[in-house]
């Protein structure tokens, strides 16, 4: 009998916490354009959007969050006037869209603005976070006993356990709902991968409006965790699909039917169409599964780019350029990628398997994220070409033929820059060695974070790009 | 990238598959593809709605759609 108790309590703690389960992100009553977290009801802003900034941060664990810290400070120190007032380029930046490690610095910027400057004595950022092992600390949670029963749950993985972490040490419970009330800017797009489809998931309410999901009730933890969700290292974390409860299949974007019809014309936006739409199938697709962000884009530059080259995207660039709203629109890309390794090319015996999955999922996401660069690069081309092609007509027009006008008024095409921060902009081959090899995890020694700090600030002073930019606003 | 110009006597919202892409008589952005243009506002303009295929354009020989008021 004096054994009967502790069986007993021993299964009902099992029974108990057997049933943990992944928070159950909350269903949408009706969709509506004018509520959720969207960059269009982010209005109480003494930004503007004539000058129109994006952050992109991309993964690279502590390394990446570290790069992109620093790239903050910089902004912050760099004085701008703009249409007469006097501010810092870091309060003009309008969005920051972020992968994995680079995620922790964006959420938690968006969410306590200057307060993740605190000092590392302080309770926030530096202390919580990038000066933290959160390497081991996420380790030691697998051994606390309470863990033990929640893990045996199947509907509980590490993946939550790490969520909970984050939520509680590092983000203080922010929720979505939180972002929403601030109303103010940069406008967070924290990118997760969809493991099904291999495609961008954002943490943004567009993305949830077809599964009748109500984003404002998800934890900002929970976008950090899905983006830094490494496979192998995690399981991929479970979102509930709604889809078929809020109305939104009646009223879904026009885009969508119109994008249907673009299979030869434009692959792409028919492609983005059609993967779209497996959200609103809450029946073939009752539960999404997200892995870590950079699988699908590890610079967080994708949903810009789409924003820039779409008006699909609920933020377009394309319309608040053509009514003239945009004058300068700069992008600022954060890549804190490392060095392939060729070691491996110097030995006959090949890699072991675990080496071969490290391989496999790096180096076709630096591949990627250099083809993302390039695409950007030759928008931005492209579109100073068709300003400058009008320029030019319009001013032979005027040499040969002086009463004659252009049938069409010319394109609000705004002055675009593009800067790329990354190591392999160091002249110096050792240093540049140091950086690329600098290991990613959520834990790196204090000196190297200070290191990946300063070395964004000289990126941008050595920066042309930069200083042109800055020269003109200053 | 296209060019599209949305022409009406007055000054008005484009809309581009339900969302605002710019004002018009101006030359907008747009991608390439099929899209349904209208106006916001008054439904005092005909055609309704105006289905297009956007391709090859320029920013001298933009897409034309014209709105006549009613």
């Amino acid at each position: 009998m004096r054994f009967l108790f502790p069986i007993l309590l021993i299964l009902l703690v099992f029974g108990l916490f057997g049933c943990a389960s992944y928070p159950n992100n909350p269903k949408l009553d009706h969709y509506d354009l004018s509520k959720g977290y969207r960059y269009d009801q982010l209005n109480a802003q003494k930004n503007s959007d004539s000058l129109f900034v994006i952050l992109t941060f991309s993964g690279g664990g502590t390394r990446a969050a570290a790069l992109s810290y620093g790239v903050l400070e910089k902004l912050r120190d760099t004085p701008i006037v703009w249409e007469g007032r006097h501010s810092n380029l870091l309060n003009e930046v309008d969005v920051i869209s972020s992968v994995s490690g680079g995620s922790f610095t964006a959420g938690y910027y968006t969410a306590f603005g200057a307060a993740i400057f605190k000092d590392k004595k302080e309770a926030g950022f530096l202390r919580d976070f990038l000066y933290r092992d959160i390497e081991k600390e996420l380790l030691t949670q697998l051994f606390y006993p309470t863990n033990w029963f929640r893990l045996a749950s199947p509907y509980y993985s590490r993946i939550d356990m790490a969520t909970d972490f984050y939520n509680a040490e590092i983000f203080n419970g922010t929720k979505y709902d939180d972002l929403i009330n601030l109303k103010t800017k940069p406008y967070l797009m924290i990118n997760a991968t969809d493991m099904s489809l291999g495609s961008r998931f954002t943490f943004e309410q567009a993305q949830f409006d077809p599964m009748c999901a109500d984003l404002g009730g998800v934890n900002l933890a929970r976008a950090v965790a899905a983006s830094s969700n490494f496979p192998v290292a995690f399981p991929p974390m479970t979102m509930n699909n709604h889809a078929g409860s809020c109305g939104y299949k009646e009223k879904q974007p026009g885009w969508i039917a119109e994008a249907e019809k673009d299979l030869l014309i434009n692959p792409s936006r028919y492609k983005n169409a059609v993967l779209f739409k497996t959200y609103q199938d809450g029946k073939q697709r009752p539960f999404i599964h997200l892995l870590d962000g950079g699988i699908a884009d590890n610079l967080g530059l994708r949903g810009p780019l789409q924003a820039l080259v779409s008006n699909d995207t609920e933020l377009s660039l394309q319309s608040k350029m053509s009514d003239g709203t945009i004058k300068k629109l700069l992008i600022i890309t954060v890549d804190a990628k490392n060095k392939p390794d060729l070691n491996y090319d110097a030995s006959a015996i090949p890699a072991d398997v675990i080496d071969v999955l490290k391989i496999v999922a790096n180096v076709p996401m630096d591949n990627f994220s250099f083809e993302t660069t390039e695409t950007l690069r030759k928008s931005f081309t492209e579109l100073e070409k068709d300003k400058n092609t009008y320029l030019a007509c319009q001013s032979q027009l005027q040499l040969h033929c002086p009463s004659a006008v252009l049938s069409s008024p010319a394109p609000n095409i705004p002055q675009l820059d593009f800067i790329y921060i990354g190591f392999d902009l160091l002249s110096n081959p050792a240093e540049r060695d140091k950086f690329f090899n600098m290991k990613t995890s959520f834990y790196l020694p204090e000196a190297q974070i200070n290191e990946l700090r300063n070395v964004a600030k000289r990126l941008l002073d050595q920066s042309e790009a930069f200083q042109k930019f800055v020269s003109v606003i200053k | 990238m296209e060019y599209v110009i949305v022409n009406f006597i007055e000054n008005r919202a484009v809309m581009a598959n339900g969302k605002k892409l710019g004002q018009t008589n101006q030359t907008l952005l747009i991608e390439k593809g099929n899209h349904n243009f209208s106006l916001d506002g008054l439904q005092n303009y005909r055609p309704a709605q105006v289905m297009a295929v956007i391709k090859d354009t320029t920013t001298i020989t933009p897409y034309q759609i014209t709105f006549n008021l009613v």
